[in-house]
């Protein structure tokens, strides 16, 4: 049963072979996982922006992920309804972008994040299961 | 560690020895800039790593750049939005 809802920094993590939490991510992953389907995008502009990784091989090891991976979208309503609570919640700035992939986890039934960034999903999904990638470094 | 430059008479843009040496360029080395609106980013090229094959999945065992990691990189990412 797919159970680990996966982040985008936990999927980097899991195909770059010498990052930090490279070891950590090996160990969780357990041959499938659920993420969000924004995290196939932020995957590709992370890698082949900060992370140096050639486009060429970005695709390739995304590619690979969808072998694994079930990617889960939210509708524009849901979406909106995110965007929406985020005031009332305390949301703002860059911390959006998790509520909105923690909001895929929710509709997915997903109790279990896995990230290297932690503190945001502690903060927009208090109640899930956090596998911590930094901690296990 | 941050600092002021300037553009110099020719719009060069000269980058001190202590920069340099706290980002760990050494000489002649290749490094990428990436330019967006405000911003110029200078960092060190990852180096040629391949694709292997690891329980199924592609991965690739190139270099990061020195400090990055996958946290950070989204962390970045998503303060260039």
């Amino acid at each position: 049963m797919k159970s680990d809802f996966w982040d985008t920094s936990a999927l980097l993590a899991l195909q770059c072979g010498s990052d930090d939490f490279h070891s950590a991510a090996e160990s969780v992953f357990d041959g499938d996982c659920l993420a969000a389907r924004r995290s196939r995008a932020e995957f590709y502009s992370a890698a082949t922006g900060r992370m140096g990784v050639p486009p060429a091989v970005a695709w390739q090891l995304l590619e690979s992920l969808d072998e694994f991976v079930e990617w889960i979208s939210l509708s524009d309503a849901e979406e909106a309804r995110v965007i929406k609570s985020a005031p009332k919640r305390g949301l703002q700035g860059r911390i959006l972008f998790d509520a909105l992939i923690a909001e895929c986890a929710t509709k997915s039934g997903c109790k279990t994040i896995v990230t290297a960034n932690p503190t945001h999903f502690r903060h927009v999904l208090p109640h899930a299961d956090i596998v911590d990638l930094t901690a296990q470094k | 560690m941050s600092t002021t430059v300037a553009l110099d008479n020719f719009n060069r843009l000269p980058v001190s020895r202590q920069l340099r040496a706290t980002a760990g360029f050494k000489p002649k080395q290749t490094l990428r800039a990436v330019a967006m609106p405000g911003k110029i980013i200078i960092e060190a090229m990852p180096s040629s790593g391949k694709l292997v094959k690891r329980k199924g999945r592609v991965v690739w065992t190139g270099e990061l750049p020195a400090g990055v990691n996958s946290a950070n990189a989204v962390n970045a990412l998503r303060d260039e939005i």
